[in-house]
């Protein structure tokens, strides 16, 4: 079963990110900071990350670029509420460092659910 | 004044009439309230897209765990409806706090008021008659179509409104207006000089004296919850101000409403710019050109320039509908035109989809950020041409042209 890491500071949507993800059928680990992001997957290491961009102790973007240098080969979907900064910018800036997809949310789940299936699948490939 | 034994001998009276600087004071005031609430806005906005997301996630994983024919079905749909209203507003929020690019050059203003009344016309209801008065020459003003195009709407509905529920009258015109020293004074923020105006004026129900203080205020609404955001207004406030201009708003308590918008005419230096697309007959074309962006406003400004030109233009905001219709009849279609970020399927993936379809397809993708995919990455896909936004509409002809022209001549 893969395994899908979800970095994510809001409590709530993290929870249901994973719990939505578990029932389409993947085995998910969560961190709620960039920091503990690295930590987890460096200790069990996931097929996929789902990362929130706006997050204390250690933010999405700077989070993105170091696991693009640790795990290169882990695709990347990075979500962002916007709005504290320009939205649009730094979704461009998560794709521009590396994330394969990025979504505003709120995310659409069948979106999502099909990035993920699809990010996998290539990356079995 | 008093003698020298301190009796009351004359009266002076000094009168001073402060109308206007009161006027400006409000003004000033209402202008700050809008820049701190648009800053408030833009601040709260992702702490509502989080509260949204988990609302509306649970909400589909609550209907994942019940039965098909239980009734809570019909609680979690009302919740996820309201759930996707909350989302249209915090994207019409972020919309007004942070402006997307505007493409900004000197234009007549008629076609497009013009454009924008036809493109209404089909939603107005026969009980509103219609009336025009628009000078084709007016003067050029330094403007975006596509904002002119929304300040005439938002101002429409707002119009529709205040008549649904009698017979009524909607009046645009459009003209040369020339202020004098003592009206610009009148008119507080304006020079005397040239301007164009236009007003938007309708016999419907008017405005008290709170209604219209507060009318620009974002949020501020009298329609119903659900018909609308309160951000109409504010949203063509912000508009005509980021050109220069001023709107004013004229009304009367079963009267009706009009609302006056002076814009400045563009400079002499500007107005040297190169001529109108319509002018230039080697960009003309009868083609047919699919047309693909997720912002309903630029497939709808990018259609009518391209029709102006003479080719058939289809348009999509959804990217995957689009490969649905070029999927049922890709023969039908000369060129395809996509933006490459959309929210269903990006243009890129959309381009290798259509491209996988019919080969010779030509393509052109348009980004707003050159670092989401590099121009020789575009171009390895297959795509025919790769531009950056802003594009001028006049560049995107020439584009369309010159690559339907090299086909032809390949005999394709």
């Amino acid at each position: 079963m893969p395994r899908i890491l979800v970095i994510e500071d809001d409590d709530q949507v993290r929870t249901m990110l994973c719990m939505t993800l578990g029932q389409a059928g993947y085995d998910t680990v969560e961190a709620s900071n960039g920091k503990v992001g690295m930590r987890v997957q460096r200790e069990t290491p996931a097929d996929l990350i789902v990362t929130d961009i706006i997050m204390p102790d250690q933010e999405g973007l700077e989070t993105i670029m170091k696991l693009r240098k640790e795990c290169p080969a882990v695709p990347i979907i990075a979500i962002s509420g916007g709005g504290r900064v320009a939205a649009r910018d730094c979704l461009n800036d998560a794709r521009l460092l590396g994330a394969k997809k990025t979504f505003q949310k709120p995310v659409d789940r069948g979106e999502l659910l099909g990035t993920v299936r699809g990010l996998l699948d290539e990356k079995a490939a | 004044m008093r003698d020298e034994q301190g009796r009351f001998t004359n009266v002076v009276i000094l009168m001073r009439d402060v109308s206007d600087l009161v006027q400006m004071e409000t003004q000033l005031r209402q202008s700050q309230k809008m820049e701190a609430i648009g800053t408030l806005a833009g601040g709260i906005a992702h702490d509502f897209n989080n509260m949204l997301y988990a609302i509306l996630g649970y909400t589909e994983l609550a209907a994942d765990a019940i039965a098909p024919d239980s009734p809570v079905h019909e609680c979690l749909n009302g919740i996820k409806a309201a759930g996707q209203r909350a989302t249209s507003l915090v994207s019409q929020i972020l919309a007004f706090s942070h402006p997307g690019k505007v493409e900004r050059a000197p234009m007549g203003l008629g076609t497009v008021v013009n454009e924008a009344l036809d493109f209404m016309r089909n939603s107005l209801p026969a009980t509103i008659d219609l009336r025009r008065d628009i000078d084709e020459d007016t003067g050029l003003v330094k403007a975006d179509p596509t904002q002119i195009h929304q300040v005439v709407m938002n101002l429409c509905a707002n119009a529709f409104h205040a008549m649904r529920n009698s017979y009524g009258a909607l009046t645009v015109s459009l003209r040369n207006a020339h202020l004098t020293d003592v009206e610009a004074e009148q008119f507080l923020g304006l020079d005397a000089g040239e301007y164009v105006q236009l007003s938007i004026q309708d016999t419907g129900v008017g405005m008290n004296d709170d209604v219209k203080s507060r009318a620009f205020e974002p949020y501020f609404t009298t329609k119903k919850v659900g018909e609308g955001t309160g951000m109409g207004l504010a949203t063509v406030h912000s508009i005509i101000a980021s050109m220069g201009g001023m709107v004013f708003v004229e009304t009367a308590i079963g009267e009706g409403t009009r609302f006056n918008i002076y814009l400045p005419l563009a400079t002499e230096e500007s107005e040297k710019s190169e001529p109108e697309i319509g002018a230039q007959a080697h960009i003309q074309g009868n083609e047919h050109i699919l047309l693909i962006d997720d912002e309903e406003a630029i497939t709808r400004v990018g259609s009518m320039s391209l029709a102006r030109l003479g080719y058939q233009v289809t348009t999509y905001t959804n990217s995957r509908e689009a490969l649905a219709a070029f999927e049922a009849n890709p023969e039908t279609y000369d060129i395809v035109i996509a933006d490459l970020t959309m929210p269903n399927m990006s243009g890129d993936e959309l381009a290798q989809h259509l491209l996988a379809v019919r080969a010779e397809t030509p393509i052109v993708l348009c980004t707003g950020y050159s670092g989401t995919l590099p121009r020789e990455k575009a171009l390895e896909i297959g795509v025919a041409d790769y531009l950056e936004k802003p594009i001028e509409m006049r560049t995107l002809a020439r584009v369309v042209r010159r690559i339907l022209d090299t086909r032809i001549a390949k005999g394709a």
